[in-house]
């Protein structure tokens, strides 16, 4: 609540300073990208995507402004538009930034919460190569959080250090089992992610942390709810805590690595997600991807697979064979294992906008199903 | 066999640095003297030590200091401004239209840097960071 008031007070601060500054004063600029996809068996669906032409969900708008309230203060807003949200606007971030010294900065309000290497960028596709982010890796469920974030730049000897800390809660509905929304709430949210860039090589580390997690199950879904009453009446209720994610321990994990010599690229991402004491399985994630760049062109390749793991399930057991197979189901509805592959090729059409063709291969080991989406994009910043 | 290879190696050497500053005559200009290698964060957005200026996208002398001092082409620089831009990691470098808009601007705060393709225009309090 204290926070989305900060939101909130920081997205009024920039009406206001709309309005007592001259107009020349607040830095506007934006990006966007147009996508068109289609899978090509008529039974496939992949990240939204049918076997009809969609231009909605890879679609989105943004427009960002920024006001400098003094030296060291000022005020950004960034309203976006997704296809995926029937192009709804919503406030995307939303924060004040405080300059410390040189190499410091504190932002206040709404933020990315930057899980992945690309988190921060990820709604700007003009700033990478792929079309959209390896969804092997980039899946957790929601993008930002609202609280605050310490920036710091630190020099030794060749090396760059770019180093955030981040605190704050999330507060979001969430997409899970069969495509239906949930209330999700992390709180007292807390980590850090470490870049280190020596000359064309950037590693990164990060950490996040909650002691609780919530994700609101009851009452999305049928199925879900006529197995917890009938737990509750057999009085398994410890199964239920176990299926449960409620103030639950989450923690998340990530490395990666990035060389980019802009002649070739080569980089990898690994991810780690655990919420623990809940249906949620241990979530293994990784993409390993490489590229080419040629005068106007470039050309790339990435492989990667998810590889959820069911921890601990004896904690699943019941004495009733029947239900079992029932909590068994539960259990493993969100486990996924899933290997992706894609070829794109990138074509610089003007100075600030990429032309993106993309092709993924998706292959599901759990159900032995396999889906391939052709995509387009149009991707901009100005 | 080894002298007579590490001759001819700084021999080539030189020859490349002596044709890379004599292919361009950029300077790059501030009242404060700075290393080398903040030259290229001030204009990666690592580091605010000084208020760094650009000229237009399109101007020679622009890609010859950022492929010679930043290491980096035009189009890697702007999709790496993109990112800093969106994610609040930096505010982009003001652009200015000409080598005398650049001096000017120089001249009146101690705290600038910039690049100019003519080394006669540096006068006055301005020192010469860098060549390229």
């Amino acid at each position: 609540m204290k926070y989305s008031l900060l939101a909130s007070i920081s997205a009024t601060a920039l009406v206001m300073s709309s309005s007592a500054l001259a107009q020349d004063q607040i830095e506007w600029s934006g990006f966007g990208s147009i996508a068109a996809g289609m899978t090509t068996g008529s039974n496939d669906q992949l990240f939204g995507y049918d076997n009809d032409l969609d231009f909605n969900p890879g679609s989105l708008f943004a427009l960002q402004a920024k006001a400098n309230l003094s030296d060291k203060l000022s005020v950004t807003t960034q309203i976006m538009s997704r296809g995926s949200e029937d192009f709804d606007l919503g406030v995307e971030w939303a924060y004040l930034q405080y300059q410390l010294t040189d190499s410091a900065s504190v932002n206040v309000g709404k933020l990315r919460l930057p899980f992945y290497m690309y988190s921060d960028y990820l709604d700007v596709g003009y700033s990478y190569h792929w079309l959209r982010t390896p969804q092997s890796v980039y899946r957790v469920p929601f993008d930002n959080y609202t609280g605050v974030s310490f920036q710091h730049n630190a020099f030794v000897g060749d090396f760059t250090f770019n180093t955030q800390v981040v605190a704050g809660n999330m507060q979001d509905d969430i997409s899970v089992i069969g495509g239906e929304t949930a209330e999700a709430e992390l709180n007292n949210l807390i980590g850090f992610n470490t870049s280190a860039m020596y000359s064309n090589l950037t590693m990164r580390v990060a950490y996040y942390q909650t002691n609780d997690a919530n994700i609101q199950l009851r009452g999305i879904d049928g199925d879900v709810d006529a197995l917890l009453t009938l737990l509750e009446q057999v009085g398994a209720d410890q199964i239920i805590a176990e299926l449960d994610a409620s103030e639950d321990k989450g923690t998340f994990a990530g490395v990666g690595v990035m060389y980019d010599n802009f002649d070739w690229f080569v980089g990898a991402e690994y991810t780690e997600l655990e919420l623990e004491n809940s249906y949620v399985p241990k979530q293994r994630s990784a993409y390993i991807t490489a590229g080419k760049r040629f005068d106007s062109w470039a050309l790339h390749a990435t492989y990667g697979k998810t590889d959820d793991k069911v921890m601990n399930p004896e904690r699943f057991a019941v004495p009733d064979p029947q239900l079992q197979a029932v909590v068994n189901q539960a259990a493993n509805i969100v486990v996924t294992e899933t290997a992706y592959s894609s070829i794109g090729v990138n074509f610089n059409i003007a100075p600030s906008a990429v032309l993106k063709f993309d092709v993924t291969h998706a292959d599901n080991k759990l159900t032995d199903e396999s889906d391939v989406l052709a995509s387009a994009a149009v991707q901009f910043v100005f | 066999m080894m002298k007579k290879l590490a001759v001819f190696l700084i021999v080539l050497f030189a020859g490349m640095l002596s044709f890379s500053a004599s292919a361009n005559n950029g300077v790059v200009v501030s009242q404060t003297e700075i290393n080398e290698e903040s030259i290229a964060r001030i204009y990666l957005g690592q580091s605010r030590v000084l208020t760094g200026v650009n000229l237009p996208e399109d101007s020679a002398t622009r890609t010859a200091f950022e492929e010679a001092l930043v290491g980096q082409t035009g189009n890697q620089l702007k999709r790496h401004w993109a990112k800093l831009k969106f994610t609040g990691r930096a505010t982009p470098l003001e652009t200015l239209n000409n080598d005398d808009a650049v001096i000017e601007f120089l001249k009146s705060n101690p705290q600038g840097i910039g690049y100019v393709s003519d080394k006669s225009k540096v006068s006055g309090d301005l020192k010469v960071i860098a060549t390229f």
